[in-house]
């Protein structure tokens, strides 16, 4: 009966080959009916199934849903949709994060590049950590957000937190207000995604015909207006139109820190029907500028300098989507073709006024060598300007194959795609010779000169789902291969392709009679590997630049004055670097009764290979010239370093290298409660909460040189120490909201109480002791007790204060949060506000016998709609 | 309604009257002296006290032409006080000499309510044990600093024109090689107010240094005459050829050199043995003049070897926000060991200078506000005392700092 085929999908080349077999399509069972909605696939594409049918009785038409959604897919992941967002009232994609479980609500940070922090206790400022926030995944309208080839830079470390090289998407310059909705998948993502390693946020803009929309928004620090339309333009096919400006000032009282955004976004959709097929043609077309100024106020300052940073980032961003959708039950389903280009301008400007406490000797050269060197004026104007033009595509092409034999249906998925970026930018412009620092060693190089990244990948999943007596088990098990091509053939990574297999299972009970309500029970799981592969600025790290003194020779007399050194140019270049690898697997259950559902997840994340710069041993060898002998006097001139005497000198040193040598391990719980609304009183109760426990530390031994003089020169010993180097962090909170709905007044408000039960962190035990050190022999040599003895080897010995390892931990504290809208004249207009710490209950804690206070202010906004 | 008769009682229990009533208190100072100050031959000059109310300022002073007493009550009004003692008092050398002796005792932050009692410990200044009156470290000692430097050019900051002096205060030559000039690792500041738990640590004992920096040479290369200074500067250069009214230390006799690329090194002007710095980038004075300085006389046989392996003083200590936490960069100096020492600071930050008291019982002040711009320019110089007949100048050097230095314009 059942005919068997099989088919061969050879992607790249054989580098991935899918086999995969399945029945024929069983004739009469209905058509499903695909809405193109790509990150709801593995929902929308089993209508027919129980658990969708459960979901739809839970979210009855029209019934309005203010508060992250637990989804009903395979893993575990929050769907937002446009009402949540009006009712939160966001002014970036940041505010809309508060809504995941074990999150809470914070005040905007627009003076800041805005990193997300999926399942973690703390947010990590190191970068050391940033693998997690640029392991995330945002995609927008089908097509990834490619950070690879971002690559701006300042050496001022005041400004380093406002950029995002390395760390990924900075979610500042994302707006809200053309979304339609957001499902960020916490757990296992489908094969389908890649360079991910910590999760996947899926952002569809909105498209279809609608009114006029207009949507004014003030609150303490910034203004944001929107305007947006969409469009019929006969048939099915439709065009919208948004556009957005945010201006936000970093602290309302100065006028001279500030943040602003523009987007602007046209969005098509096209779709034609045969009798056999659908074809929609999705595009947009997007500008989007984030504008960063900081200035100081020339009146406060002595001389009436003025000292600024900008920052500008002016983005074009293209993608388009064919879909081709079969009609009538056949096994090909559809074919998904997804393209995108950005195109990225970016500069960076410093001015400063730079005068100089000391004289400083001026290391310029780009060359390895000996060099004689100039002196940095006393005073000066550094210009410091950057220029970035991170460049991406992207291609995409998906199919959709679907089946069903007996009790069972099942879909397949096969794709691949191909990822490029590289920075065209001119990199760092600047007088060499006018830093903004004094003792800058860094030299510029033209971000042009970095490699271009391609990645290709390909992946084939497989969700089936199995009926028996009114359950249903639903099984995803996929695989993905990543590839970088292009790498010089020294890089381990140069033609090694990545496996992440990943796999998801869920099994939905029949309902069972309890106290005569029906209640239906689901259990889901799921493991799996990511991947997420180094940035241009890991893979092609920038030289490293160190300047030994041979000649310092400051004469009374100007002529006379000479100062040589010795430059070393390190090629940070880790051939060595690997990808960074997550891996992870959760337990959830779930329970629902009555439109009432309960949804506990348990997950434990292990990656031991996240990036991080670290520390490299290197021996250098420098001369000592001897200039006590010259008279310039008598010779009437500066001594020439080659005719004097010298000594030879070694230094031991350390440069940070890209490695994967970072650990990041999350666990924890997260929890749902949603209550379905109470009829009499309009109100929903959800409860949302987690534990997580991080921990965060390094993942290899570590290189250490204490940064001491001893006897006149610096100690000529690094210690290797298998200490760690980090804190676990520890966070668990509940998020009560009451949400009242009455449609009769065109109402809705919500109270939130927010409590942080605690937050602790703990640094990780150390006992300070190298496994053994180097000296300037190079060898190494383990750890001795009479090494301890030594004056110079003994100071690699790391001493911790005894309580240096305690738990430190913050009680508990609990904010109310209100929000309300209201709608006016025939639902055209609505008004909202919201103010986050109305009443908050931050009790005095002790922390090492001495008593911590917290203050908390409220925060407020509000804001109005228009919908013509 | 129970509330309410609550709030009615506390209300009805407050004064209407806000003028504040200080009540007077009595207070009995119960005096510990040093070992063989009681029964030693001796003549009292004169015994004083100064109380300073923290609050008001306001300062009341106890006097006495009487022998040093065991204890003597003093009537002020109740308060926080801080105070200090001075007890001028003779002895007679062996040759017949007399020679003058002083005791002190300091004090902080003491409640004085009704009738309190402290005891002050008194001890011996100018570095002298008082049982053997032949033993004199009065010989060299620091006369000018200039840690905060003079304004920049674009007037927003200093330069590291900074420079300390060593000025040879007796009549008898000395010789500087082999000295050691040190900064403290404590920070005189109220930020950096630290509770030390490691007891060698205690500044009673020992001096806890971030760096050592020595004069070189054998022992005697570089002499000082009676009345002549030696001074060291971080960049023995012309700086008035840099900045406009910075100082020209092209005369500088050593400079602190740091052998890196961020240093300048003066041909003519011979460096400094660096033994030990917690940073191995250069090495600045505080140009918030907010740490202590010490000119240190090693015991013979001394070698930077020997210290590094024995005078280690990493040490624990709780910080302003109550975690205990540790410091590996440290070096220990034994109080016997300084010569002279000054505590620097700002009136508006210092808790308590991080030399022991009997080193330096005050600190001299750059200013009244932590972080004045107005600091840069400014040195201090110590007081004459004296001048001789052959006009050699002696300096004044009663290990206070406060009353031994002032500020003036470095230029």
């Amino acid at each position: 009966m059942e005919k068997v085929s099989a088919i061969t999908l050879s992607v790249l080349a054989g580098a991935l080959s899918a086999f995969a077999t399945f029945p024929e399509t069983l004739p009469g069972r209905d058509t499903v009916a695909a809405t193109g909605d790509e990150f709801t696939d593995s929902l929308t594409m089993r209508l027919d199934s129980i658990s969708n049918a459960m979901d739809k009785a839970t979210h009855q038409l029209g019934e309005v849903v203010v508060t992250a959604r637990e989804s009903r897919s395979v893993t575990s992941s929050s769907l937002i949709n446009r009402q949540a967002m009006a009712h939160l009232q966001p002014s970036s994609l940041t505010d809309i994060m508060s809504l995941l479980p074990g999150h809470v609500s914070s005040d905007p940070r627009l003076g800041e590049a805005n990193l997300i922090n999926l399942r973690q206790a703390v947010n990590p400022s190191s970068a050391d950590y940033a693998t997690s926030s640029l392991g995330t995944s945002f995609i927008l309208d089908g097509v990834p957000v490619n950070t690879s080839a971002e690559m701006q830079y300042t050496p001022d470390s005041n400004y380093s937190g406002r950029l995002s090289t390395g760390k990924g998407v900075d979610m500042r310059s994302f707006s809200t207000d053309d979304i339609e909705s957001i499902e960020v998948v916490r757990g296992i993502p489908s094969a389908e995604y890649g360079e991910v390693t910590s999760g996947v946020v899926n952002i569809r803009r909105k498209r279809g015909v609608s009114g006029l929309e207009a949507r004014f928004k003030a609150d303490m620090q910034s203004q944001l207006f929107y305007v947006g339309k969409g469009v019929g333009i006969g048939g099915d096919n439709t065009l919208n139109f948004s556009a957005d400006y945010l201006d936000s000032r970093i602290d309302p009282r100065n006028s001279r820190d500030n943040f602003k955004r523009v987007n602007i976004s046209a969005r098509g959709s096209f779709s034609l029907k045969t009798s056999c097929f659908a074809t929609t043609l999705s595009t947009t077309l997007g500008y989007s500028g984030t504008f960063e100024r900081d200035k100081n106020d020339p009146d406060l300052t002595i001389n009436n300098t003025v000292d600024y940073y900008t920052q500008d980032r002016n983005t074009l961003r293209w993608t388009g989507a064919l879909n081709l959708r079969s009609l009538g039950g056949r096994f090909f389903n559809d074919l998904t073709v997804t393209t995108g280009l950005s195109y990225s301008d970016e500069h960076l400007v410093q001015n400063k006024t730079v005068a100089s406490s000391r004289v400083y000797p001026l290391p310029v050269s780009l060359l390895p060598g000996e060099s004689n060197v100039g002196f940095l004026p006393m005073l000066y104007l550094a210009d410091y300007d950057v220029y970035g033009k991170p460049v991406t595509a992207y291609a995409k092409a998906s199919a959709r194959f679907r089946y069903n034999a007996a009790g069972t249906s099942s879909i397949l998925k096969a794709g691949a795609e191909w990822n490029f970026s590289k920075n065209y930018g001119r990199g760092a412009v600047y007088d060499l010779t006018r830093p903004l620092t004094a003792g800058n060693t860094s030299r510029p190089r033209p971000f042009r000169d970095v490699p271009s990244m391609n990645q290709l990948s390909a992946y084939a999943e497989q969700t089936t789902d199995m009926m028996f007596l009114e359950q249903t088990l639903q099984i995803q098990a996929g695989v993905r291969q990543t590839i970088l091509l292009g790498l010089p053939g020294n890089y381990d990574l140069s033609g090694r392709p990545y496996f992440d297999p990943r796999v998801n299972l869920k099994y939905t009970s029949s309902p069972v009679n309890i106290l005569s309500e029906g209640v239906t029970f689901e259990v889901a799981g799921g493991f799996g590997w990511h991947t997420k592969m180094p940035v241009a600025a890991y893979l092609y790290p920038d030289f490293k630049y160190t300047d030994f003194v041979q000649l310092n020779y400051f004469h009374n007399n100007e002529k006379y004055r000479v100062m040589n050194i010795r430059t070393y140019v390190d090629d940070m270049t880790n051939p060595s670097l690997k990808a960074a690898r997550n891996f992870k697997w959760e337990v959830r259950g779930d329970i629902f009764c009555n439109g009432n559902r309960l949804s506990v997840t348990y997950f434990r994340e292990n990656m031991t290979d996240a990036f991080r710069m670290a520390p490299e041993l290197r021996l250098y060898q420098y001369k000592n010239y001897d200039a006590s002998g010259f008279n310039p006097d008598a010779s009437g001139s500066a001594p020439d370093p080659s005719l004097l005497p010298y000594t030879t000198e070694e230094r031991l040193n350390l440069i940070s290298r890209p490695s994967n040598s970072s650990r990041i391990k999350k666990e924890g719980v997260e929890f749902t409660f949603s209550s379905r609304r109470i009829p009499r009183i309009r109100t929903r109760l959800t409860v949302t909460g987690a534990w997580f426990r991080t921990t965060l530390s390094n993942s290899e031994p570590l290189w250490y040189k204490p940064s001491i003089i001893v006897n006149n020169k610096e100690l000529q010993y690094v210690g290797l120490y298998n200490d760690p180097d980090g804190s676990v962090y520890q966070s668990f909170n509940t998020n009560f909201i009451f949400d009242t709905d009455i449609p009769r007044l065109g109402l809705n408000f919500s109270l939130t109480l927010e409590n942080m039960w605690f937050t602790s962190s703990r640094q990780l035990f150390r006992d300070g002791v190298p496994m053994g050190y180097v000296g300037l022999d190079g060898n190494f040599i383990p750890w001795s007790p009479e090494a301890e003895a030594d004056p110079y080897i003994g100071q690699l010995v790391r001493r911790y204060a005894a309580s240096a390892f305690d738990d430190l931990r913050v009680p508990a504290a609990s904010t109310f949060n209100f929000k309300a809208t209201k709608k006016l004249l025939r639902n055209r207009l609505m008004v909202a506000l919201y103010v986050n710490r109305i009443v908050s209950i931050t009790p005095d804690y002790e922390l090492h016998g001495i008593t911590r206070r917290r203050y908390t202010s409220p925060y407020f906004g509000m804001e109005l709609n228009l919908k013509l | 309604m129970a509330v309410t008769t609550v709030f009615a009682a506390g209300i009805s229990s407050c004064s209407d009257n806000d003028d504040p009533k200080v009540e007077n208190a009595t207070l009995t100072v119960s005096n510990i002296y040093p070992e063989g100050f009681v029964e030693g031959e001796k003549t009292v000059e004169s015994v004083s006290m100064v109380f300073t109310e923290l609050n008001t300022r306001e300062v009341t002073t106890y006097t006495s032409a009487e022998a040093a007493a065991s204890s003597w009550t003093v009537s002020l009004p109740a308060g926080l006080y801080d105070y200090t003692g001075v007890i001028d008092y003779k002895i007679t050398l062996s040759d017949g000499n007399e020679k003058p002796m002083r005791l002190r005792c300091v004090g902080n932050s003491v409640t004085v309510t009704g009738s309190s009692t402290i005891s002050p410990e008194w001890f011996n200044i100018s570095g002298g044990n008082q049982n053997d009156p032949e033993d004199d470290k009065s010989g060299l000692v620091i006369s000018e600093i200039y840690a905060a430097g003079s304004l920049n050019a674009a007037g927003t900051g200093g330069v590291r024109d900074a420079f300390i002096r060593i000025y040879n205060n007796s009549d008898k030559v000395q010789y500087a090689d082999g000295l050691g000039i040190v900064e403290s690792d404590f920070v005189n500041a109220k930020t950096n107010d630290y509770e030390i738990l490691t007891p060698a640590n205690d500044r009673a004992k020992n001096f806890t240094v971030g760096t050592v920096w020595v004069i070189p040479g054998s022992g005697k290369d570089v002499p000082v005459n009676p009345g002549e200074y030696i001074t060291v500067a971080d960049q023995a250069i012309d700086w008035s050829a840099q900045v406009a009214n910075a100082l020209d230390l092209t005369g500088a006799d050593f400079e602190w050199y740091d052998d890196h690329a961020m240093d300048t090194d003066n041909p003519a002007v011979p460096n400094l043995d660096k033994w030990f710095c917690y940073s191995r980038t250069i090495w600045i004075m505080s140009n918030q003049c907010n740490r202590s300085y010490a000119i240190v006389r090693f015991p013979e046989g001394m070698t930077s070897e020997k210290y590094l392996a024995e005078y280690k003083g990493e040490y624990d200590y709780i910080n302003s926000l109550g975690s205990q936490m540790h410091k590996a960069a440290a070096y220990l100096i034994p109080n016997e060991w300084i010569i002279d020492g000054v505590n620097l600071s700002d009136n508006e930050s210092f808790v308590r200078g991080a030399l022991s008291v009997a080193v330096d019982a005050s600190f001299a002040a750059i200013s009244d506000k932590a972080r004045d711009p107005n600091r840069f320019g400014h040195k201090f110089i110590r007081k004459t005392a004296v001048t001789t007949a052959d006009s050699r100048v002696i300096l004044q050097d009663t290990d206070n700092s406060a009353d031994d230095f002032t500020l003036v314009n470095a230029r």
